[in-house]
């Protein structure tokens, strides 16, 4: 097999699971939200409940058809993007969810570039003079970031910048279409939401690097004369850099599931706060659209995580590594 | 003489006590000519590499030593005495090729970075150019095709090339190959062995060949030193050397090496191995007399007492060893 | 008892060990001794809200002039209480669960593992609060629900460690000589997987713990009139305004507890198991 030919499998093999686990959870979601205690449409209209209301919701989401026929429903609607009809503001949910989307997304990766652009830089410095004040120093600082919860991370520094200093906005996303405005609203909840993995990159880059510069091809550039600097920034850092990737996968499900926190601390639209607030409503139908989206792109981040580490290491992709 | 060193001495301090790896270790390559340094495992051969490129460990101290190497001196006991050779003057071999090479980088990525150190100045194309030619001359199949491909797409054989390869394009004073086919398959360690001798008759250099196996130095080196736990038992040419051992420990080497055409008995039980028996002594505590004292079959009393300097042997000018009964006229 | 003196003892050999143990026991003393030298954590006494810090009151009051000391006091030892509940069943379901599809293998594995996946795919949070939003609130059915969502994890490592165990030649040695299988299982697969296991739940614990805060400060978790860290500081942020010591008070509690946990766990990895003591 060519490189390109194993590449290639490689990648449909990830994809094929990647489609099949999509597949599975959404048959969870589904049978999860059926399974509910009492009647269904009581429940998810609650106090809303009108007999004409059921019937009609009855109807719509087809609960008077056999299960497998409902599954199938839900589904194919799913796959085409429609998720039905917001039973109080009539509005397509589709639209609610998109809506908010952007926002969460603004604060996922700019939480991820902060967390990345400040933990590799110091895990580098640390892996450099292993055991000296400097690292130890970092360590402690990395280890009480990656300890504190984003709970109180954010509450904390809501605390310094809302009744403290007043040099941040600490609400709200900012005014749509003012730029500068929205990334000042964006500065604090990132980096709530950054802190933690800023300690966690640092700790792992470190600990990867320290590995790479003790294995023998770096022995084999020393022996060349190749600079040190150029040593650890090339060719250490690449290797030294997949287990980071790796664990950005995980880390964005994490930041998808902290920003929930995140968002009603600093009040910012997203879909964290939308399904906090359309569980306090009881509106499932948005529930389920808002799960639907966040495990979609769960999966599919990690597949581009895994992207990524393939055309890091080409091991990976061989099959090997 | 290309290449001398003189009077390596390394320490390494373990948490158990100071080892002490090297004592008093001298050797002399000339221009062209390869050198095996032949040891057992612990006998300290690949430490007096790493002493001489400056890469040995962190807890490795130099205690005494220097080097000749193409006519400038360098002062062993510095860490980076012979940096400035690394890349240009000198070239090393490592023992295990797959890793060796950086497995996320192309060949012809790291061929290139080893012409950055010799021709700096030169473009991307020109050294593409060189590294696919040095590639071609180590007789890789395809060299144009192995430029782009990872060092996990290789064999071990083909791996071991492109490290000769690189060795090559930093044309080297002083090419050190440390055990360079212990990892191969012997149908592949002659063919690695004949590069290594190609590399030799194109450049020129000095060869030092670290090795274990006697019988890899008796068929391709020119000169043969015998490293026993950090000294230097004997050296000289590899003729004289197997013809006269000078050092019994050297004799009984020869001893132990199995001739393929020896004759064997029926039952094979009675087939008998030579061995030396004995161990290493403790790299901590250096006896006072001849350090091979304890395992020797011909020694005597002075020998626990008096530590032998280095006699001559024989005729030939080059042939010496550490042992006291070449004292006695 | 001679493991666990040892065990001890190792963890004190090094500063994070000795860091972790002295915030993990501070943690502990704080939660059973508070009450006792504090006021009521229910007495209700409004002429007296949001008092800071004093002699009449340690960390000051909250909102309802409740002592913070006796409310942050009991809300700690709930919610470790329930981290440490969470962390025993979902260590020993998982371990269960794992120990079988890895030994039994086949269809039965690859349901396990495609289950495992499953729950995998969706972010704990959020899992957890989907599941909670249906299933209603409460600690009882918080307990259940969170440890569904932790599952997965020390089943993975428990499926991996039975795995590697069913191939080694003792076992077949074992299985010629047609000892039980559950014999087998009791006799060497359970005390091979405890170690790894135990050290995944000592690491898991502050997770667990800042994930039941986080939800019950989102009302999810634990309902009033009981009270945990996260709900403390729920209240404490709603009355933000007027005073900041509830939930400075209870956020430095959680703080302080998540790090000795993590402390503590990974000092305890590195014992245990110091071939995996990679990242530190």
């Amino acid at each position: 097999m060519t490189r390109s030919q194993r590449t290639a499998a490689f990648i449909a093999s990830r994809l094929a699971s990647v489609v099949l686990t999509i597949a599975g959870a959404t048959l969870l979601l589904f049978l999860m939200v059926r399974l509910v205690p009492g009647d269904f449409t009581s429940v998810m209209l609650g106090p809303r409940a009108t007999p004409e209301l059921r019937a009609q919701i009855t109807h719509d989401m087809g609960l008077d058809r056999g299960l497998p026929e409902q599954l199938w429903l839900f589904a194919s609607r799913a796959a085409t993007g429609d998720f039905g009809e917001d039973v109080v503001s009539h509005r397509p949910i589709l639209d609610i969810v998109l809506d908010v989307i952007p926002n969460t997304l603004a604060l996922a990766f700019s939480a991820l570039v902060l967390a990345l652009v400040v933990g590799i830089p110091i895990g580098v410095i640390a892996a450099l003079k292993p055991g000296s004040w400097i690292d130890s120093g970092l360590a402690l600082l990395s280890i009480s970031f990656i300890t504190t919860p984003t709970l109180v991370v954010s509450v904390i520094l809501f605390l310094v910048f809302a009744i403290g200093l007043h040099w941040l906005p600490v609400a709200g996303a900012g005014a749509p279409g003012d730029i500068v405005d929205r990334l000042q609203h964006l500065i604090l909840p990132s980096v709530a939401l950054a802190l933690g993995w800023v300690g966690y990159i640092s700790r792992l880059v470190r600990a990867s690097l320290l590995d790479t510069l003790a294995e023998l091809h770096v022995r084999t550039l020393r022996a060349y004369g190749v600079s040190e600097y150029r040593i650890v920034g090339l060719y250490a850092l690449k290797l030294a850099l997949v287990p980071v990737v790796s664990i950005l996968g995980i880390g964005l499900g994490d930041l998808i599931g902290s920003s929930v926190v995140v968002e009603i601390i600093f009040a910012r639209s997203g879909i964290g706060s939308l399904i906090f607030n359309s569980i306090a409503q009881r509106n499932y139908p948005v529930v389920q659209a808002c799960v639907v989206f966040i495990v979609a792109f769960y999966i599919v981040a990690n597949l581009v995580v895994d992207m990524v580490n393939a055309l890091l290491d080409p091991r990976i992709a061989a099959g090997g590594g | 003489m290309a290449i001398s060193v003189r009077n390596l001495s390394v320490d390494y301090s373990l948490p158990q006590g100071t080892a002490h790896a090297l004592r008093g270790v001298s050797l002399d390559i000339k221009q062209g000519e390869l050198l095996g340094l032949v040891g057992e495992s612990g006998s300290g051969k690949s430490t007096v590499a790493f002493a001489l490129m400056g890469l040995l460990a962190n807890n490795a101290k130099v205690v005494s030593g220097s080097a000749t190497i193409d006519g400038k001196s360098f002062d062993l006991t510095k860490r980076n005495a012979t940096a400035s050779l690394r890349g240009r003057g000198m070239a090393m071999i490592f023992q295990d090729p797959m890793l060796s090479l950086n497995p996320v980088f192309t060949i012809g990525t790291q061929l290139c970075e080893v012409l950055r150190r010799r021709a700096p100045g030169s473009d991307r194309k020109t050294r593409a150019e060189m590294a696919q030619d040095a590639l071609d001359k180590v007789k890789l199949s395809n060299p144009k095709r192995r430029m782009e491909q990872y060092p996990h797409e290789l064999s071990g054989g083909m791996r071991q090339r492109v490290v000769i390869a690189m060795a090559l394009l930093s044309e080297p004073a002083l090419l050190i190959a440390d055990e360079p086919t212990t990892a191969l398959d012997v149908t592949v360690e002659a063919q690695i062995m004949r590069e290594i001798i190609g590399l030799r008759d194109r450049i020129g250099c000095a060869v030092l060949l670290i090795t274990h196996s006697l019988g890899l130095v008796t068929e391709y080196c020119d000169a043969i030193s015998v490293l026993y736990a950090g000294e230097r038992l004997e050296s000289g040419t590899v003729k004289e050397v197997q013809r006269q051992p000078g050092h019994p420990y050297t004799r009984m080497l020869f001893d132990c090496e199995v001739p393929i055409d020896r004759e064997r008995h029926a039952d094979a039980t009675q087939n008998r191995f030579t061995v030396i028996s004995g161990e290493l002594p403790d790299p901590r505590r250096r006896p006072p007399g001849c350090i091979f004292n304890g395992r020797c079959d011909v020694s005597f009393e002075d020998c626990a007492a008096i530590h032998p300097s280095d006699y001559p042997v024989g005729t030939d000018v080059d042939h010496s060893a550490r042992c006291l009964r070449l004292a006695t006229p | 008892m001679n493991g666990l003196v040892a065990t001890l003892k190792r963890i004190c050999s090094e500063r994070d060990g000795r860091l972790g143990l002295a915030f993990t026991c501070l943690i502990l003393v704080f939660a059973l001794v508070g009450p006792l030298v504090s006021p009521d954590p229910n007495a209700i006494d409004i002429k007296a809200r949001f008092a800071a810090p004093g002699l009449a009151h340690l960390l000051g009051t909250d909102n309802l002039g409740r002592d913070l000391l006796a409310r942050t006091s009991v809300g700690t030892r709930y919610a470790l209480t329930l981290a440490v509940l969470i962390v025993v069943i979902s260590s020993i379901i998982g371990s269960l669960i794992g120990i079988v599809a890895g030994v039994v293998g086949g269809w039965v594995d690859r349901a396990v593992t495609a289950v495992f996946d499953i729950v995998n795919a969706f972010p704990p949070l959020i899992l957890a609060f989907a599941l909670i939003a249906l299933y209603g609130k409460g600690s009882a059915t918080f307990v259940l629900l969170v440890t569904v969502v932790f599952i997965p994890q020390f089943g993975r490592m428990a499926r991996a460690r039975a795995q590697t165990l069913r191939n080694l030649s003792f076992i077949e040695a074992e299985r010629m000589l047609a000892v039980h299988p559950f014999t087998i299982v009791v006799r060497h697969f359970l005390p091979n997987v405890a170690g790894p296991i135990i050290v995944l739940a000592s690491m898991n614990l502050p997770v667990v713990i800042a994930f039941e805060a986080s939800l019950s400060f989102l009302g999810f978790g634990v309902q009033p009139p009981k009270s945990s860290l996260g709900t403390l500081i729920k209240d404490g942020f709603i009355s933000i305004n007027q005073s900041w010591w509830p939930t400075i008070a209870a956020a430095l509690v959680l703080a302080i507890a998540t790090l000795g946990a993590t402390l503590l766990g990974e000092a305890l990895r590195r014992v245990i198991d110091p071939k995996t003591a990679g990242v530190r």
